[in-house]
């Protein structure tokens, strides 16, 4: 059994049974208004709501979905098929995957040689236990702890530019802070990201 | 420093006669922290409902009577059941006011909480009190919880704790309160669930982080109404017929059944 949720700050919020084996939740502007709020704070709010109705949907059902996608659809497209391989516990995929390593210009500096792997937080798929680890990072966890982390640089993206102008020269762009919090939580709550 | 605590009361309803306890226990965070909001989640029941009509309830922020599941398993399997409706009814309620809590406070409706009845010994749980909010603050903890007792691995289970009272970060409570989900409606989980287990079993999930109290203070020794009546009358904390005290609501159903077998 398979949930995709969709965040989708146009839309109301609703859940669609597709098929015997498919859900859709849309979780949209209804419970979650976008006014005086940041696309950030929008997404990290839409995500932490989602899980409330999916633990009911999942408590009714008296079983938790095996896969749950997640899509924001107010940065990206559903274009994520779900793999049919199964999903273990603490595994996170996406087509979209980000490398970063630490201190690219002096090897000296370095406390880890291999680059650390951060899928997009628009757009995965996990079991459910993981999902509802990272539906339930807090916005105000965003507010406090996220800051650039210029330790670590961007050294591939497999959908966009690895490159930033900073005024003065292009250059590969540090991991910012939406990426930071991501790495800080992902390592709290023991997440390991894979591309499929 | 701006506090914000949210009460999450849950499971069956038992000695609401004794209700004033948590309102002063409220009223006693109350005076430390900016707010304390109170959600309750009871099985719908003829106890419950009784006690919602005769306004009993009537200092909670939000109130829900969960209707009784049709097949119950044994355990702590309706007290994980309870706690996750009680944490959708907080998540609701945060997402309609937009409001953000420093710590929740996860407990059974059936406790005895000594707040310092005192002066000196009440000055002593408000310094305790501080203290801890205090530390919760400055170390911007996350992912925590604590717990009246150590975890213990001397039983025949795997692990056991104890059951009435859980303090966590609001992230941490957010998930904790999910356990249910994935230790009683997985196919997979490989956690183990028996009387007192439980709640290790969703720590252990989430990879939370766990202490237990640190305080000395007397709210946070907790303990049962029920027990607390039998030690006052200085019998064992669990005599053979605990099953028996176990299944009725009223403190004073408890001293009919004691006097029985007395």
């Amino acid at each position: 059994m398979r949930l995709t949720v969709h965040l989708d700050s146009n839309a109301n919020t609703e859940v669609k049974v597709l098929g015997e084996n498919d859900t859709l939740m849309i979780i949209g502007k209804d419970v979650i208004s976008d006014s005086e709020m940041t696309n950030i704070e929008w997404f990290f709010k839409a995500l932490n709501y989602s899980t409330i109705i999916k633990s009911e949907l999942e408590l009714q059902r008296g079983s938790v979905y095996e896969k749950v996608k997640l899509v924001n659809l107010n940065e990206d497209e559903d274009n994520l098929e779900i793999p049919t391989v199964k999903i273990y516990p603490d595994c996170i995929f996406s087509s979209h995957i980000r490398r970063f390593v630490q201190h690219m210009d002096d090897e000296t500096l370095q406390n880890k040689k291999h680059p650390i792997k951060l899928i997009s937080l628009n757009k995965w798929v996990s079991d459910s236990l993981t999902y509802d680890k990272v539906a339930t990072m807090l916005f105000k966890n965003y507010e406090k702890f996220a800051k650039k982390y210029p330790i670590y640089t961007l050294i591939e993206d497999n959908q966009e530019s690895i490159m930033w102008d900073d005024g003065f020269s292009i250059r590969p762009r540090w991991m910012n802070k939406f990426e930071y919090y991501q790495f800080k939580m992902f390592n709290n709550l023991n997440i390991k990201c894979y591309e499929i | 420093m701006k506090y914000n605590i949210a009460v999450q009361i849950f499971g069956q309803l038992r000695m609401w006669e004794n209700s004033e306890q948590y309102r002063d226990f409220f009223e006693f965070l109350n005076t430390h922290v900016d707010s304390v909001d109170v959600f309750g989640s009871f099985w719908d029941d003829e106890y419950s409902r009784e006690n919602q009509k005769a306004g009993k309830f009537n200092f909670f922020t939000d109130l829900e009577l969960v209707p009784i599941p049709e097949v119950i398993y044994k355990g702590l399997w309706r007290w994980g059941y309870c706690l996750m409706k009680s944490r959708n009814l907080r998540k609701e309620y945060q997402n309609k006011t937009n409001k953000t809590y420093d710590l929740v406070i996860m407990m059974r409706p059936d406790l005895r909480i000594d707040i310092g009845f005192e002066e000196d010994e009440r000055e002593r749980c408000r310094e305790v009190l501080t203290g801890f909010l205090n530390t919760l603050k400055n170390k911007k903890m996350i992912y925590r919880t604590w717990l009246q007792k150590e975890i213990s691995n001397s039983s025949i289970k795997p692990f056991d704790v104890d059951d009435k009272v859980i303090y966590a970060t609001e992230e941490a409570a957010d998930l904790f309160c999910l356990g249910f989900n994935h230790l009683h409606n997985n196919p997979d989980s490989p956690f183990h669930s028996a009387y007192h287990t439980d709640p290790i079993s969703y720590i252990k999930m989430f990879n939370l982080l766990v202490s237990p109290f640190n305080i000395i203070a007397p709210f946070a020794f907790f303990d049962l109404v029920r027990h607390h009546y039998l030690k006052d009358i200085d019998l064992t904390t669990e005599p053979q017929y605990d099953e028996e005290l176990k299944k009725v609501k009223t403190l004073e159903e408890v001293k009919n059944i004691v006097k029985k077998h007395l």
